[in-house]
Formats: structure tokens, sequence, C-alpha cells
């Protein structure tokens, strides 16, 4: 892959990226950082992927790991949670965004990369390393929280949760 | 998107997150891609283990930790490094602690198995992060691996089977990240002999209809089971229909469906077939029962499609784990591990090869007769 063909697939997945930074990391400049770090590292391993079919995914997996590493880096700080303020600007949707936030990482997001980013449950599975069972278990875990905390609200009615 | 409303959760990509892109773009422009070789991550990793245990000791030694932990009995001569016991590399971040209790290279590939324990109380299940341990290089590159977790007892237990990169040499040092430590832990490991631990009956190392034809089976004890190795190569030409009929899929919900699928297929890492939510939500229930089938699918040959199974000499099958799937080896082969829930060895099993979706099987095959080799 060329860098001319590198940076047109990602340009193609960037609000994909951003999505899964955000629903990590709940800060635009962290996601800055983060993404910025990850797409280089991405660059530099290039050779590491086998199969260019994999790109998304795999550049999907290098994200979250960098975001890792930046949640790891706040826990060494002892930095406090960030607060629950809606980012700016603020999502079309805020029930739903602090339904979201609410739930624990592990189902949040099976929940951002399969609804939000459009991953099928095979790429999930291949972004995060773990079985496609363990991911479809997990939405289907994820989506009965989501859904309690949106009080039983008809959010979903034309979904398939 | 099926669920356009899900969109309206995310706030819309700030412009400033654009030229956070770009600007990466442009560094990657005169930033040549690099193949990193594991010397370099060697290095840095080991100098980071001497920098760990040299600080630890420092620090240990001035708070008088070392002689609280009764450590102060022993005497060392002056100048000479003290006679540190290693059961297992073992990190804290206070409130877990992560001990590596197994490490060890044979060939091209590596073993690890992690222990994760929580301070003062035992590990709930559902305290158990979305992430667990990864297998890096010392300078961050996560290595291709399979794993299989087990919660045991208030204890996590992550076994890696990892395939090194060429080149890894004699002296191997890899690193743990997780969501335990604060730092990726350290750790060195041994080496062992490659497919020496166990052999294969003469004349008998090939699965006729799989395709498969094994090039070494190893057996080798962890501290959590005993670890069955094949390293096999594939003729896709050569699969046929598996014959003997067997059990059933197991189906399930989640995510935009009802899927199927067979949870105990190592090599599949518990894959998953859509179908048509429609088309089986009335039957669903049932389709969990023993028994029930509501479907024959039509076989298709795939090199990954194939689950093992080993009986003993008198016909029982043995309990296993297998890890998520087969690794995919440099040289095209690959490489799969099933741990055996046993304490002691059989003298003898055989491998049993079933298609992952039908579970309809090919005839029994190689005859393993193993022997414990001490390490």
């Amino acid at each position: 892959m060329t860098n001319r063909e590198f940076q047109t697939r990602v340009l193609g997945c960037e609000r994909r990226l951003y999505g899964i930074a955000y629903m990590l990391l709940n800060s635009a400049a962290d996601c800055e950082d983060a993404v910025q770090e990850a797409l280089l590292r991405a660059w530099r391993r290039l050779p590491s992927l086998r199969e260019e079919a994999y790109f998304e995914t795999w550049l999907a997996r290098i994200v979250i790991n960098e975001c890792k590493q930046l949640m790891r880096k706040r826990v060494r700080r002892a930095e406090s949670p960030l607060p629950e303020t809606l980012p700016a600007p603020p999502p079309p949707n805020p029930e739903l965004y602090r339904a979201l936030r609410a739930l624990d990482a592990r189902h949040r997001i099976v929940l951002t990369l399969k609804y939000v980013d459009g991953y099928g449950v095979a790429e999930i599975a291949r972004i995060l390393r773990v079985p496609q069972g363990t991911v479809a278990s997990r939405l289907s875990r994820a989506r009965k929280m989501l859904k309690d905390q949106l009080e039983g609200g008809d959010i979903h009615a034309n979904s398939p949760i | 998107m099926q669920t356009p409303r899900f969109e309206g959760a995310l706030p819309p990509t700030p412009e400033s997150f654009r030229r956070a892109v770009v600007r990466a773009l442009q560094k990657t422009e005169e930033e040549p891609m690099r193949k990193r070789t594991l010397r370099v991550s060697l290095l840095a990793a080991v100098l980071a283990a001497i920098l760990l245990i040299g600080t630890a000791l420092a620090v240990g030694s001035r708070l008088g930790i070392l002689e609280f932990l009764g450590q102060a009995g022993r005497t060392t001569p002056a100048g000479e490094a003290p006679d540190i016991e290693r059961p297992g590399t073992a990190a804290s971040n206070g409130k877990y602690t992560l001990t590596v209790s197994e490490a060890y290279f044979a060939g091209d590939t590596a073993n690890i198995l992690v222990e994760v324990a929580r301070t003062g109380e035992p590990f709930a299940p559902d305290e158990i992060p979305f992430w667990g341990p990864t297998v890096e290089t010392g300078d961050g590159e996560e290595l291709p691996c399979e794993h299989e977790e087990r919660w045991v007892d208030g204890k996590m237990y992550y076994y890696f089977v990892c395939a090194l990169p060429d080149g890894a040499g004699d002296q191997l040092t890899l690193c743990i990240a997780s969501p335990f430590t604060d730092e990726p832990v350290p750790v060195p490991l041994t080496k062992r002999p490659e497919g020496a631990e166990a052999n294969v009956a003469a004349g008998d190392a090939a699965i006729d209809g799989a395709g498969i034809a094994f090039e070494e089976i190893s057996l080798s004890r962890t501290a959590l089971d005993i670890a069955l190795t094949l390293t096999y190569t594939v003729d896709r030409s050569a699969i046929r229909a598996p014959e003997l009929p067997s059990g059933n899929l197991t189906y399930f919900t989640g995510g935009d469906g009802v899927y199927h699928m067979n949870p105990e297929c190592p090599a599949m890492g518990g894959a998953a077939r859509p179908c048509p939510f429609e088309e089986i939500a009335g039957g669903m229930r049932s389709c969990t029962l023993p028994g029930c089938s509501f479907f024959t699918e039509p076989f298709e040959a795939e090199e990954a499609g194939v689950m093992f199974e080993l009986v003993d000499a008198q016909g029982n099958v043995l309990e296993t784990d297998g890890l998520n799937s087969a690794l995919l080896l440099e040289d095209g082969r690959y490489r799969e591990t099933l741990l055996i829930r046993s304490e002691t060895i059989p003298e003898s099993f055989r491998i049993r090869a079933f298609d992952c979706w039908t579970k309809y099987r090919w005839r029994d095959t190689v005859e393993v007769s193993a022997a414990e080799i001490a390490h």
C-alpha cells in the first residue's frame, strides 16, 4: 500500500475512528492525540498488515490500543473522571449519548462499534480480539443495559434491539 | 445504516479533529514505514526490565521492604546481586496483582500464562475488563496471539500462544500490557525444545479428508493445564465433506439477529453465522435444546473450519479448551493449542477432526503416545 492509498483509506474511515475514540475517551482533545499517534503507529506497522481487506478493523484496533494507553496515563496521573457534561458541539441525541456514557467501557465499545460505526459482529471480534460469540453476547447484554438506562423509552422501536 | 438514530449519540466530528488527522497523515509522508526488528524491541525490553528491577531493589532496600519481606536473613557477599527467587514475574498497581506464572518459547511460538488476582478480595467475574492483557515487544508492538481466558476461584487466567517474528533469537523478553498494571510488565522467556515432548505413531500423521497433515505434535505441562500443540498444514484441495454424524449446533440471540454457532470450536473462535431474524425467531428457544436441528448446512471447505477432539484409549473424550483460533505462521503452517483439563498426561490418545458448522467429523486418525519430558 502506498502512502497515498494509506491516506485515502484513513480519510474514508475518519468518522468511525472519531466515534471509537470519543466513546472511550470522552474528550475531543484526547481523541485528537490518540488518533494522531495511532495513525503514525499504523503507518510504521503497515508491513505487518497481511491482508489489506482488513485495513479498517486493523486500524480501529490500533486506535483502541492508543485510547487504552491514554486511559492508563489518566489513571497513573490519578486524574479524576471527566465530568458528565455534554461535548461542544452537543450530539443530536443527548439522551442517548448520556445513556451510552453510563455503560461500562466493555459494553459501550461494542454498541459503538456496532451501531454508531456500523461494523459487523465478525469485524468487531477482529477489532477487540475476542470470539464472535462473545461479541454477540456482549451486544445482547449491552442493549438490555442501554434500554434500562433509557428507562424503557421507545427509542429503539425500529431498531433490532 | 440500519439504526440511523444511533448516529445521534455522537457529536459532529469537530474541524480540529479533521485537522489533526491531516497533520498526522502529512507526517507519514515524511516518515518511511519500517519493519521493526524484534532485536530492537528486545533490547528496549531488557533495558526496561533491568531498570525496573534495579529501581525496585534500590527502593526496596532503602525503605527496608526487603527486610520486611524476610529477605534480610539471606547474606549476600558485598557487590553481588541478591539471589532473587523467580516463581513468576509479578507486578501490582495496588488493586490488582498480575503474575506471569509461565513464559517460554519453542520454535516460533511463545506460550505465556498470566494470572490476575485482586488485592484483598476475589476477582469478581463482572469486573473482567473488555480488553484483557496483550503481549507486546518492548517498543509496544502487539504480537499476534491466540488466548484462552478463564475465571477460576476468584482469579483470572489468560493463556497466550503467540507467533514470534523471524529472527527472534534465543534470548527473548516480551511485555504484558494490561489494565491491571500501570506499565507493561517485562517477561523474560525461557527456551524449550520444539516438538520433543510427544511422538506421533509412524505413518499416521494426517487426517484423511480434512486436508490436514501434522508436522509436529507436542505436549507440555502448564501451570493451568496440559497444553497440546499441533502444527499442521492444510491442503484445501484435499478437503472432502466429513461423513460421520455428530451433535447439533447451538443457537443464540445477539447483535442484529439470531446466530448459530459451535461455541466449542477453537478454530473458528466460537464463530457465528447470522441468520435472518424472522426466519428462525419462532423456533429459536427450542434450538438450544439437545437434539434439535433446524437446518441442514451445505458443507463448505474451509481451512479454519476444523475443530479437534481428543479421545483416550478407552474411547472417552478428553475435556479440552481451545484457544481462539489456529495461528497462521509466517511459513503458511497452522499452529493450534488445546488445553487438556487434566493433571496427568494420558499415555496415548487419538485426534479427531470435526467440521465446525455441521459438527460432522472425519474418521479418527493420529494416534499419539505421550511421554512427559522434564524441563
